[in-house]
């Protein structure tokens, strides 16, 4: 996980546009990655990573500095894109848009490419049958390393809570893994795709 | 059959007792749904491990320097309709009462006239016994003559003026980038 100098959190906190740009740069990738992994969608998953710098801007101040700034940082992140989630709980998601993926430094070709796309159509398929809060665990888990206490500072719940939803989300997305490997793994299919394929 | 302390045990990051793993390898030798969920999960974990963060498009921060730029000027928008509604509301109220004070002089000129000459005869008397008072506290205290507190009500007046255009010179929209 990214981190930044205290001097320029100070500078930050000061107001220092240079500072928050060099923060912007700092942690889009992060960011990005929680929104797209909770969202699934990348236009979605932008909006919803530029809103959290914008919320970070106005709530500066507010921070302090004892508690880690990437904890706080994707808290706010997750918990937009928790309400995000809430609102549009109704409409389906795509998951055919796939991000930039930065390339590997063993360049992969077209092959390794296609494999990595399907990697993380395959990834998405599992974390959307999970509930907002439960993906929320899981990719802080997964894919940022925290712990059981900060996961539970960032989502507002207590450890012993983010213990159970974890092993609740485990048990759900290998049950869901075990009958979508059954049926050839095919989470979502064009319309124009012949099901031959 | 009951699957509860194997499934929890299987899907637990935490090491086992050398007990707890023999009764789990025993029941998996028997249950073939525990067996497919271990299978599953080891799988997942295995593509949770290899699939990498993504990051966005090219041109992040540039995009979000221009959100920033236009999240300022929504703000000065916001303050600029403010401040033009607060002055059209003081505008209406003060000549809501001037067309009140209009209106009483139109229907009854004479009564009105004599209203208000006897409040202002009123106000002298105030300034005058508040004078006396102040004289009587203390004989140093500088002496303000009706004139005198005229000019000062006019400065301070022209003062305020002052201050809330230089306040709304310096809260114009400045650039961020």
């Amino acid at each position: 996980m990214n981190t930044l100098e205290p001097a320029v959190l100070n500078q930050v906190q000061q107001g220092n546009q240079e500072a928050f740009t060099h923060l912007v740069e700092t942690f889009q990738r992060p960011v990005y990655n929680l929104c797209y992994r909770m969202l699934g969608d990348p236009d979605e998953a932008e909006d919803a990573s530029q809103e959290t710098f914008l919320r970070v801007y106005k709530n500066i101040r507010h921070y302090d500095q004892d508690r880690p700034f990437s904890t706080w940082l994707l808290s706010i992140a997750a918990h937009l894109c928790i309400d995000q989630l809430r609102k549009r709980r109704m409409v389906a998601v795509s998951i055919d848009t796939t991000p930039y993926l930065e390339p590997a430094d063993s360049s992969p070709g077209p092959e390794a490419a296609f494999y990595l796309m399907e990697d993380q159509r395959h990834v998405q398929a599992v974390l959307k049958t999970l509930n907002p809060h439960d993906r929320a665990a899981v990719i802080m888990y997964y894919w940022y390393d925290f712990s059981y206490e900060e996961i539970a500072k960032s989502l507002s719940l207590t450890p012993s809570a983010v213990k159970s939803r974890l092993h609740r989300a485990r048990l759900s997305m290998a049950q869901t893994w075990s009958n979508q490997v059954g049926s050839n793994f095919m989470p979502e299919r064009n319309p124009h795709e012949s099901s031959a394929f | 059959m009951n699957h509860q302390p194997f499934r929890d045990w299987l899907l637990s990051e935490e090491d086992l007792s050398a007990e707890q793993n023999q009764s789990l390898q025993e029941h998996l030798s028997g249950c073939e749904s525990c067996c497919q969920i271990k299978l599953s999960w080891k799988e997942l974990d295995v593509l949770f491990q290899k699939t990498t963060q993504v990051g966005p498009t090219q041109g992040f921060t540039h995009r979000w320097q221009s959100h920033l730029v236009e999240y300022h000027s929504a703000q000065q928008r916001r303050r600029s309709w403010l401040t033009i509604g607060a002055t059209a509301l003081i505008t209406i109220v003060l000549l809501t009462v001037l067309i009140s004070q209009v209106w009483e002089l139109i229907q009854a000129p004479g009564p009105y006239m004599l209203v208000w000459l006897d409040r202002l005869i009123s106000v002298i008397s105030v300034y005058f016994i508040v004078q006396d008072v102040i004289g009587s506290i203390s004989w140093s205290t500088p002496f303000i003559t009706f004139v005198g507190l005229f000019f000062l009500v006019g400065i301070v007046s022209f003062m305020s003026v002052l201050w809330l255009t230089a306040y709304k010179k310096f809260s114009l929209a400045r650039r961020v980038i």
